[in-house]
């Protein structure tokens, strides 16, 4: 397990037809902050991370998981 | 000059970009000060005119977004307490890289710089270390954040398909 973060927000966001825009509203965060994260460039804090579950509802493990390469 | 829809944390986001971008013009603006020590009276009295062309330039580059934020900041306090982005992030660790550079700058400057130092008054000096640690911050900001319009826009287009 490397501990690089794995994440399943560009599913939801599909599943949801969400785009990145409707999605960082949503949570109040900036479009280049969501887009960041899916891409695994910025690892969002508990706070973040507990808001997109909290939206998709979801737990927070069925959208961001530890790498197991 | 502002879209109207655009979200709180979308003009904090933009608001830092434009602080780091008034950083880098600031550093030029004190190298452009510098490069008067150098320089004939004439050519001297030309830069002090690009010097203000800059200043005129960081007001309108920085002024109108600052003033939206101040605005919506007087509306609601924490509208803009946005307590993290990717944004805010690298503009952090671009403070620290600016931090650094200013030391080493400082520590420099004190290695090589004696009593024999000639003309060059103390003010030069100081010009010189603020705007290097301006410029380290500026790019380090833009640096880090290369690539991610990108991600933006091909992430966007994957879930319209």
């Amino acid at each position: 397990m490397s501990g690089a973060l794995d994440n399943r927000i560009r599913v939801f966001r599909a599943e949801h037809r969400l785009s990145q825009s409707e999605l960082a509203d949503a949570i109040g965060v900036s479009r280049k902050t969501i887009s960041t994260i899916e891409v695994g460039r910025f690892t969002p804090s508990t706070v973040i991370a507990l808001k997109l579950a909290r939206y998709f509802n979801v737990p927070v493990e069925e959208i961001f998981s530890l790498s197991e390469k | 000059m502002f879209h109207s829809d655009e979200s709180h944390a979308q003009l904090y986001d933009k608001f830092l970009n434009r602080i780091a971008l008034g950083l880098l013009i600031v550093a030029f603006s004190l190298g452009v000060d510098c490069m008067r020590y150098f320089v004939e009276l004439e050519v001297g009295e030309a830069l002090r005119y690009v010097r203000r062309g800059m200043t005129v330039l960081l007001f309108i580059v920085v002024l109108p977004t600052f003033i939206k934020v101040m605005m919506l900041r007087f509306k609601n306090r924490t509208a803009c307490q946005e307590p993290e982005s990717f944004i805010v992030d690298i503009y952090k660790n671009a403070s620290v890289h600016g931090f650094t550079a200013t030391m080493l700058m400082l520590l420099t400057a004190q290695v090589i710089v004696g009593p024999d130092v000639g003309v060059l008054p103390t003010e030069f000096f100081i010009k010189v270390i603020l705007g290097g640690g301006f410029l380290a911050v500026a790019i380090s900001f833009f640096v880090q954040q290369r690539g991610s319009d990108d991600d933006e826009s091909e992430c966007d287009n994957i879930e319209m398909q």
